[in-house]
């Protein structure tokens, strides 16, 4: 059963002086998202992945379609108990420590007393904030104020947690701390919603990727299936090739380079890829390796947000 | 305990705060001062209040030391509502645009936790802490006249609640601007500019507003902008003749009720609609 289902959602906000200029932040937007899942939206800046999440959370109204979470319509404040979130940029007040933050949002989120007097220490210690708990949070670096944040976020034990950049300002340690835990909560059978522009990370912990582009979802798959179109295989082979190869093969691939005992093609699909095997075969030539050489996810989010422009 | 937790945190938040430190600061000095200062003395034309020794006024016959003490806490509480309403305002009017900060709305609004709570929690927050304010200063004189004069005006202990009265009129003004600009200058300058013009005007009309013309159209609009809007003056000049012994006006009291609950369903109704 989905967690978070959006249906058709799309949210257009109005510009201009006299509010004539439409901006379409999210356009027909249809998204289910299992239970305990990595689930990664991407896109450039203004895609509407913010906006997104926030129309989840009820922080913004869509204009149009309809989103459930944890079964129950948006919007639902009894839901949010439920739920964490770690927006971007995230802010608190000045005079807060980083445990009183905690505490507060923990008070808000309906959390009883003595759970909260359980739970703090254990998620500060969690974030590695231990240390600097009692100091106030306008001392607090960045990546300081992310670790607070994601505790904070962590405070109702939350089903579903949302995550807006949560690596933002975070060291490269810190940052592998984040994603352990991360792995942690999934294991734990929460779903983590992550908007990240970091898409090594992405690729590193997530179950699912949405692409997003200009308000449209331009895919959704595992990151096996994003990266693997447009994959290319190399190809160690023994013998000669014969002069006419390149001009044989060329019918099933799309790219194709010859380094001496090596052959890097990419083919689009598996029975061109074999139509190219066997035309090698046909020639006598002995095929001794063949790898997969896969894409990065960076690569194949760059060509789909490009396929997109031009259409 | 949602609300509890917010009004708490306002509370604290506004402890903060220098301009509440200084009225804060201001009182204190003023119950200082009375308490260390003020007197009777007795003398053949009557008995006269002395601060520092000083007489205040005219010695009066002793049957009429109680109506001086009167006069000298009418004279404190328009003071206190002065106090009130330019230090209240400028530490209490960045409270909503702060609060509808981009990075901070965000966690609160994804909470357990209604929209009109939240701005509810902070303007009864607000109204706390000045109602705490004035009940302090209030408090304080009341108790120094009673046990150094032996005058107990308890119509003085009503002042506290109709100053918070005032505030919450002039608040609820505050919160809306502060909704729909995001900003706390502008609603700063203008419950400055209502308190100390508009309200000034539409009060003392029949003396002001009334002389620029004798159209009886003009006259009823100046009358309409009078019943609808919060009549904080009058309210204030009530509050004083009260603690003269004269009978309260209860038409002011009903009409700031009221209109401070429609400014608030308007503020509740604007920011539930609003995207952050």
């Amino acid at each position: 059963m989905p967690v978070i289902e959006a249906l058709e959602l799309s949210k257009t906000y109005t510009s201009g002086f006299r509010k004539h200029r439409n901006v379409h932040a999210v356009s027909n937007l249809s998204v289910s998202i299992e239970s305990g899942q990595i689930f990664s939206l991407l896109g450039p800046n203004g895609a509407g992945k913010t906006t997104f999440i926030k129309i989840l959370l009820s922080i913004v109204h869509p204009s149009q379609g309809s989103a459930s979470i944890l079964g129950c319509a948006v919007p639902n404040v009894k839901t949010r108990e439920r739920v964490g979130y770690l927006p971007e940029n995230h802010k608190y007040p000045g005079y807060f420590t980083g445990e009183q933050v905690v505490r507060f949002f923990g008070e808000l989120s309906k959390v009883p007393k003595k759970i909260l007097d359980e739970r703090i220490p254990d998620l500060l210690h969690m974030v590695g904030l231990t240390e600097w708990r009692s100091m106030k949070v306008k001392k607090y670096s960045k990546g300081m104020l992310q670790r607070v944040g994601l505790a904070q976020a962590l405070i109702n034990d939350p089903d579903i947690l949302f995550l807006d950049e949560p690596t933002d300002g975070v060291d490269p340690v810190g940052r592998k701390e984040i994603r352990e835990v991360l792995k942690g909560l999934k294991y734990q059978g929460k779903t983590i919603f992550l908007n990240s522009h970091l898409l090594s990370e992405v690729e590193m912990i997530s179950d699912q990727v949405a692409i997003l582009d200009r308000g449209k979802l331009v895919r959704v798959g595992t990151v096996e299936e994003l990266t693997a179109q447009g994959s290319s295989f190399e190809i160690a082979v023994e013998g000669s090739l014969p002069s006419t190869f390149i001009d044989e093969a060329s019918a099933h691939v799309l790219k194709m380079c010859v380094r001496g005992q090596t052959i890097s093609l990419q083919s689009s699909t598996t029975a061109d890829l074999n139509a190219t095997l066997d035309l090698l075969r046909k020639h006598g030539v002995l095929i001794t390796s063949m790898t997969r050489v896969r894409r990065s996810l960076e690569d194949s989010f760059i060509d789909l947000l490009k396929q997109g422009a031009q259409h | 305990m949602i609300l509890f937790a917010l009004v708490r945190h306002t509370i604290r938040e506004l402890l903060f705060r220098v301009t509440l430190l200084i009225l804060t600061g201001i009182s204190t000095l003023i119950i200082i001062v009375i308490l260390l200062s003020i007197s009777s003395a007795e003398s053949a034309d009557g008995v006269a209040i002395t601060l520092f020794s000083q007489p205040i006024g005219l010695p009066v016959p002793i049957d009429q030391l109680e109506q001086a003490v009167h006069f000298v806490q009418r004279s404190l509480t328009g003071g206190l509502y002065t106090g009130i309403v330019l230090f209240g305002i400028i530490a209490t009017a960045g409270l909503i645009p702060e609060t509808m900060e981009k990075g901070l709305i965000d966690i609160y609004l994804s909470k357990p936790l209604a929209r009109w709570q939240l701005v509810l929690g902070r303007i009864l927050g607000a109204v706390t802490i000045i109602f705490a304010n004035a009940l302090y200063f209030v408090g304080f004189i009341w108790l120094i006249f009673g046990l150094k004069l032996g005058i107990w005006n308890l119509n003085f202990l009503l002042a506290p609640v109709l100053l918070t009265l005032v505030f919450l009129c002039l608040y609820t003004i505050s919160v809306l601007l502060g909704i729909l600009v995001r900003n706390a200058v502008v609603p700063i300058l203008c419950v400055l500019f209502y308190q100390v013009v508009v309200a000034g005007f539409l009060e003392n009309r029949e003396y002001s507003l009334y002389l620029l013309s004798e159209n009886v159209v003009y006259r009823t609009i100046v009358d309409g902008f009078y019943y609808a809007l919060p009549q904080t003056r009058a309210l204030q000049l009530s509050n004083e003749q009260f603690i003269v012994h004269q009978s309260l006006m209860w038409g002011p009291v009903a009409q700031s009720i009221v209109v401070s609950c429609v400014l608030l369903g308007a503020c509740l109704w604007i920011f539930q609609r609003k995207d952050f």
